[in-house]
């Protein structure tokens, strides 16, 4: 190594360094650092107060009087006592007790030495009281102040020893008082060096004193004895009273947020103040919390509170979170508490660490000083959070950019950072070139647009809100907040776009891109050649154009511009770089006609392959949505919307073109489809006017739409436009059809709704009047009204916009109606016409009386003259005429004579009001004789007569019997009663020639007052007609008395109810025969549907009741019917009244009916009764179906 | 029979699946004609010679009306129809046009009506050309059938002709605007027209379609 070399390394300014690197640690070392280890207990010292000396000799207690100083504070009272052979029993102070601090004891010889703390001032006693005897008693009282009041002694230490010098050593310290008491009992007491005798005395031969001195590390108190003695000693250090300052917690500032190169700021506060006197804090330390916190501030200090005064030096550009103060000027500290601030100041942005920073959540608190006094207290462990923002926003997002023509654009998402700037917020910084170059805004400035930084330029300062989508031009035509100047066509441009925050940080930013600006493609304006209305013109919202098929719809539109390039060739101009766009739509390369740089022709032709209605999709234009790109970019956009566009409509089958009805829920006459394209689906807020009127909606797509004919279109307009607005996913533009529509008449109804031939009646609808004034008259073909039938009106009363009232034509018949209006025709509707001729007459009916009642069935008779005929008339709905039955009744074998029209041999009965159903009658006056009839409904309308058919009765033929005609009577003859019997007779007579009924009426009394029946004549008995009706009739009367007169007569009745009586007055009479004993046989019952008998024999009794009186039984018998059962014996005995049984055999076999006649000799008359025994054979049994006795009587009647 | 088989045994191979071949070829292209292969049926052409009809008078409004005629056309099918000596609706109002200034040098269109089946293409074998004048206060006829006027003939009328759209397109490009909405992709049209509508006073055409009378304005 060469000497320059050691020169370069021992330079001058090496060693200058060197040293002052040195001074610097030794500096920190002592200023710092020490002070924490000179920490130590401020302490006052003990002064002496007051010395009094008390002796006594051969005494157990002394008594002396000590005057403890009135000006001193914490103060302590020692006594020191020096005896021999005895020990302290105790020592008061002014009668307070003492308390012992310790004892030495050498044999004899004692040394003791007594306290108390906070003395009384002013003179009192000191009393020592020995236990024990006398002796000899030397006592020191001195007295102290500034002692400590708590632990006012050290650790008393006793020594003893037999020698010319007593001593005893004491650990002390500064500013502490050894104090000793010392006994012996030989030679004089002198006090060592140092020490400062307090009191010696002598008690007889006992030598005691007591000394202080100074207090230091060790001290040892001694005294010199004169002669080799027993000593005892006792030594103790005096401890002065403890000063304090405390540190606590001030009145923090609340948590803020400052930016970098802010204002010095409140970071803590904290207090100061004594226990004692004053104090000076020679030292501090603050802690910072927060992570790297220090790295943030330029500066921490500590001031007075209200920051004028600074305390020690500020510490610039802090190293560490913990900072410590020393030197400079230290903080007064007084017995008043005392506030004080830590302060801290932010670096600038420039200083702070660089993007992206961080965020310093700084905190500080006091957490250790230098003084005097002993520190205590602590400050507050949760201070207040200043926050000092140097963290970055969030970037932008979302960057793109276009070139354009010595433009670009560039387009940004600012950032979403709560703190964003929305004053001066996003920076865009342009490079000239490929790259970005290194430069970013300087943290904390605002930038200047146009303004240069290095390589960069300001391009934009935009103020926006965060988050905010934002695109800007910068160059010509630039927007506001960025630059205006031309770019270079052809010359790249690199962005970046800078974010800040409200506290002047910026991002690291992001890059945008590069972009060329370049003679671009330009869309200066478009021509719709087609349909001009849809001209362009600036922001406008009612240009485009309308897609629709072939030449017919297809519309053409010019674009004018710039870089269009050349003409790409046929077929190449829908490419990926040769294109027209209506937003995503491309137009199909076979619709675009011309292509030049400046101007280029296409067609919205949905006839041609890819562009469709379909293959515009959901695509409606807007605004900016037509685009040209070519040679390498794309146009701005101008509005361009898509209309929709009524290609056609589609009227119903067989109506002519454009022409339609209202529309009805009874036919699809009122339901046209417009066919187009665009018209946008779903419906949405979509609508059809059609004249006017907004159309109800059937179906909607975006190529068609079926819609209902509005009825609310007034009838008196026939023609008119149909109009529709765009649905869901349009602008709402609209198109109006290119034809004229026309509502064609519609008849929905007639008034009444049905009628006969030359019936008034209205034909309602609307749109009667096609050329708007309605016809005067009839025109065959152009204004007319035809009925089914091809029967055209020929009343013409009125014609209306909604009704033309005309009457039922002759001839019309149910059927369809329709109307023409100026040859236009309405739809068909079916009127029914109705008939005057009446229907043909129902329930015929021939009655024997006016009101009906009495019907004569078919075939039937009548006995009086006339009848009545009925027929129920009616001729359906034809109101206004009147409706007369007629009636033709001919003998049989006379054929009807009348015809379909009027019949003068008809008999015709009153008239009643059409439309019916009524019952019309007639009377009828025949003579004898048998007939059939017809009838049929006479119909006079307006003096016209309609005829029903005729009907006959019943449907009867000709020949057959409908009624006859019967006035008369049968004739009586021949009437005969026959020989009577004795208790009967047999009334005989003739109706020769008519058949009638058989009736006898009879009694005794020979009075037939009453009418038929014998009503009202009480003895007369009736009999009910004999059936069939007869000539030749005959009634047996039986039950006659015998020997009696009856009076009688016949009636008979024929079929026509005809009646003839004979006698006509009066009566026939006979006489029965007279039998005085007559006989009768009377049947008795006696049993009957027993049970089956078998086994024993079975008993019955039974009554005989004669129904005469004075009877004689002439003979009897019992007669027994039954079943006889199969087994045993095939036999029966019966008696009767225990005469002889008799047994009754029978064969055997099968089982089968009996029948038993049995004679019986004698009979009891009731009341005396009779006995049946019944006794089968054994083993046999049999069912008794009836038994009964017969009895043959005679009697007088 | 057994040995014949057995002799020509590749023979009735070769047989079999030239066969089998012919079967799926027609199959595939003929068998499905929605499928778009037809192969053997791509055009079917319409021969067919209408009849003029006698009109004793004529209206405007007879314009609008349409009369079906011939066959029943789809208008979107794979199968394409020709008409025999056709011609399109302009294309015999070209042929009928100097007969009518013949009749009548004032002579303009009343409408025109097809005779006979209408192609897609708006071909027609047959239309009937009625025009007006003014001058002779009636109407006139011509009937184009096979690309000829095969009648003449006057006829009682009020309307006496109406200009004509310049410009206006022809039968076929009425046809094709509607036909390429899918709302007709199954509908069938039978007649054709080119009618005056009095009340918008423009010129269409109506085409009678199986879904109605579709109106087609001209501009």
């Amino acid at each position: 190594m060469m000497w320059r070399d050691y020169r370069k390394l021992f330079s001058f300014k090496k060693i200058m360094r060197s040293v002052a690197v040195l001074s610097l640690a030794f500096t920190f070392v002592f200023s710092n650092l020490m002070p924490f280890f000179a920490i130590k207990e401020a302490q006052a010292a003990v002064a002496f107060d007051a010395a009094t000396t008390g002796t006594v000799g051969g005494a157990n207690a002394l008594t002396f009087s000590h005057t403890v100083g009135a000006g001193g504070a914490d103060r302590l009272l020692i006594v020191a006592v020096s005896i021999d052979n005895r020990t302290v029993q105790s020592v008061t102070y002014g009668g307070v007790a003492m308390t012992n601090v310790g004892t030495a004891t050498n044999g004899a010889q004692i040394s003791s030495m007594w306290r108390l703390i906070a003395p009384a001032t002013g003179a009192n006693n000191v009393v020592v009281t020995l236990s024990g005897g006398g002796t000899d008693i030397v006592a020191v009282a001195t007295s102290y102040t500034g002692v400590d009041q708590t632990t006012p002694l050290g650790t008393p230490v006793t020594a003893t020893g037999n020698s010319v010098t007593a001593s005893v050593a004491v650990t002390s310290a500064t500013g502490e008082i050894v104090v000793d008491s010392v006994s012996s009992n030989l030679g004089t007491l002198t006090v060592g060096e140092g020490q400062t005798q307090r009191g010696n005395g002598v008690g007889g031969d006992n030598q005691g004193g007591s000394s202080t001195e100074p207090g230091a590390t060790s001290v040892t108190m001694s005294w010199t004895i004169g002669s080799s003695s027993a000593w005892a000693s006792v030594g103790v250090s005096i401890k002065p009273i403890v000063v304090s300052t405390t540190l606590a917690d001030g009145i923090d500032p609340g948590n803020s947020t400052v930016a970098p190169s802010g204002a010095i700021t409140d970071l803590d506060a904290f207090t100061l103040q004594t226990s004692a006197g004053t104090d000076s804090v020679t030292g501090l330390t603050v802690t910072l919390t927060g992570a790297n916190s220090f790295e943030s501030l330029s500066d921490v200090r500590i001031t007075s509170d209200n920051g004028a005064t600074l305390y020690f030096g500020a510490v610039a550009n802090p190293a560490s979170n913990t900072i410590v103060f020393s030197a400079g000027t230290p903080i007064p500290v007084s017995t008043t508490a005392t506030q004080f601030k830590v302060r801290i100041t932010p670096k600038t942005h420039a200083n702070m660490p660089v993007p992206p920073g961080l965020s310093y959540a700084v905190g500080g608190t006091v957490t250790a000083f230098t003084s005097t006094n002993t520190q205590a207290g602590t400050d507050a462990t949760t201070p207040a959070t200043i926050t000092v923002d140097n963290l970055s926003p969030s970037g932008a997002t979302a960057v793109s950019g276009t070139a354009g023509d010595t433009k670009n654009t560039i387009n940004w998402t600012t950032s979403s950072s709560a703190d964003f700037n929305t004053t001066s917020g996003s920076v865009v910084y342009r490079w000239t070139g490929a790259s970005a170059g290194a430069e970013v805004p300087a943290e904390g400035s605002t930038e200047t647009i146009g303004a240069l930084n290095g390589t960069a330029t300001t391009a934009c300062v935009v103020s926006s809100a965060a988050s905010t989508p934002l695109s800007k031009i910068d160059g010509t035509g630039g927007s506001a907040e960025c630059t205006t100047t031309a770019l270079t066509n052809g010359q790249a441009y690199t962005y970046k776009v800078f974010q800040k925050d409200t506290n002047g940080n910026y991002d690291v930013g992001t890059l945008i891109g590069t972009f060329t600006p370049a003679v671009g493609v330009t869309i200066t304006s478009y021509t719709n050649t087609t349909e001009t209305a849809l001209n362009y013109a600036g922001a406008c919202t009612g240009c485009g154009a309308r897609i629709g098929g072939g030449v017919g719809f297809r519309q053409s539109i010019t674009i004018t511009g710039t870089g269009f390039g050349a003409d790409p060739g046929v077929g190449n101009y829908s490419t990926a770089t040769n294109n027209i766009k209506v937003g995503t739509k491309q137009i199909a390369s076979a619709n675009v006609t011309a292509w030049s740089a400046t101007s280029i022709t296409f067609l919205t032709d949905t006839n041609t392959a890819g562009d469709a209605d379909t293959d515009w999709g959901a695509n409606y234009g807007g605004a900016s949505a037509l685009t040209v790109t070519a040679g390498g970019g794309t146009s701005g956009g101008l509005n361009f919307y898509v209309f929709p566009q009524i290609t056609s409509v589609t009227v119903p089958v067989g109506f002519g073109a454009d022409t339609a009805r209202e529309y009805s829920v009874s036919d699809t006459d009122g339901v046209i489809t417009l066919n187009g394209t665009r018209f946008g689906s779903p419906q949405g807020t979509g609508s059809v006017t059609i004249l006017g009127s907004t159309a109800t909606i059937n179906s909607w797509a975006t190529t068609s739409i079926a819609v209902q004919i509005p009825t609310a279109i007034a009838d008196t307009t026939n023609t008119g436009n149909i109009s529709m607005t765009q649905g869901t996913g349009t602008s709402g533009k609209t198109h109006t059809y290119a034809n004229t529509l026309r509502i064609l008449p519609r008849i929905t109804g007639f008034t009444p709704t049905s009628g006969a031939e030359g019936g008034a009646v209205a034909v309602n609808g609307n749109h009667f009047c096609q050329t708007g004034t309605c016809p005067g008259a009839f025109s065959a073909g152009v204004n007319d009204v035809v009925f089914t039938s091809a029967v055209s009106a020929t009343t013409f009363t009125s014609w209306t916009a909604t009704a033309m009232t005309t009457a039922v034509p002759t001839g019309a018949v149910t059927g369809n109606v329709v109307l023409k209006s100026n040859s236009f025709a309405s739809n068909a509707l079916s009127f029914t016409v109705l008939s005057n001729t009446p229907a043909s007459p129902t329930s015929l009916g021939q009655w024997r009386n006016i009101g009906l009642t009495q019907a004569i069935a078919t075939g039937g008779v009548a006995s009086t003259t006339p009848i009545y005929l009925s027929q129920v008339m009616e001729v359906p709905s034809i109101t206004g005429g009147t409706l007369y039955p007629q009636f033709e009744v001919d003998p049989i074998g006379t054929a009807f004579t009348c015809g379909a029209g009027a019949c003068a041999q008809a008999t015709e009965g009153i008239g009643w009001a059409g439309p019916g159903p009524t019952t019309g009658t007639s009377s009828v006056s025949v003579a004898d004789d048998v007939y059939h009839w017809q009838a049929r409904t006479r119909h006079n309308k307006a003096s016209v007569d309609y005829y029903s058919p005729w009907v006959s009765y019943g449907g009867n033929a000709e020949n057959a019997t409908d009624f006859q005609m019967d006035t008369t009577a049968p004739t009586i003859t021949s009437v005969s009663s026959g020989t009577p019997g004795t208790n009967s007779a047999t009334i005989t007579w003739s109706t020769a020639g008519e058949i009638a009924t058989t009736r006898v009426e009879y009694d005794t009394a020979g009075t037939f007052t009453g009418g038929y029946d014998c009503a009202g004549t009480a003895e007369c008995t009736a009999l009910t007609d004999t059936a069939p009706l007869v000539n030749a009739h005959s009634v047996s009367l039986s039950n006659l008395n015998s020997g009696t007169t009856y009076h009688y007569r016949v009636r008979s009745m024929d079929t026509a109810r005809n009646e003839k009586i004979d006698p006509p007055t009066g009566d026939y009479t006979f006489t029965t025969s007279s039998n005085l004993s007559p006989s009768k046989t009377t049947r008795f019952h006696i049993a009957g549907n027993t049970a089956s008998i078998s086994g024993a024999s079975n008993s019955y009794t039974f009554s005989v009741h004669m129904p005469e009186n004075a009877t004689t039984t002439r003979s009897a018998f019992v007669e027994l019917k039954g079943i006889f059962l199969v087994g045993g014996t095939p036999a029966i005995g019966m008696t009767v009244n225990n005469e002889a049984t008799s047994t009754y055999s029978f064969p055997s076999g099968s089982r089968y009916s009996l029948k038993i006649l049995h004679p019986v000799s004698s009979i009891n008359i009731a009341p005396a009764t009779n006995t049946l025994i019944i006794a089968p054979g054994a083993g046999n049994g049999f069912y008794v179906s009836s038994a009964d006795i017969y009895v043959n009587y005679t009697y007088t009647p | 029979m057994n040995e014949l088989i057995k002799k020509n045994k590749k023979a009735i191979l070769i047989i079999c699946v030239g066969l089998i071949t012919i079967f799926l070829f027609v199959l595939y292209f003929d068998g499905i004609r929605e499928a778009g292969r037809s192969a053997l049926n791509i055009e079917r052409s319409i021969n067919e010679n209408p009849s003029p009809r006698v009109l004793e008078k004529t209206t405007t409004s007879d314009g609008r009306f349409v009369v079906p005629t011939g066959e029943q056309i789809p208008l979107v099918s794979n199968r394409k129809v020709t008409i025999a000596n056709g011609k399109t609706l302009k294309g015999a109002y070209s042929v009928a046009l100097p007969e009518a200034l013949i009749w009548s040098s004032d002579a303009k269109l009343v409408y025109i009506r097809s005779l006979g089946t209408v192609s897609v293409d708006g071909i027609s074998s047959g239309w009937e050309i009625v025009f007006g004048s003014k001058i002779k206060k009636e109407g006139y006829v011509v009937s184009v059938i096979g690309g000829l006027v095969a009648s003449k003939a006057s006829t009682a009328s009020k309307s006496f002709g109406y200009d004509l759209p310049k410009n206006w397109y022809d039968s076929g490009e009425a046809i094709r605007s509607i036909s390429s909405l899918p709302q007709f992709k199954d509908a069938t049209i039978s007649g054709l027209n080119f009618y005056y509508n009095e009340d918008g006073k423009k010129w269409g055409y109506a085409v009678s379609s199986s879904l109605g009378t579709v109106s087609v304005p001209v501009r």
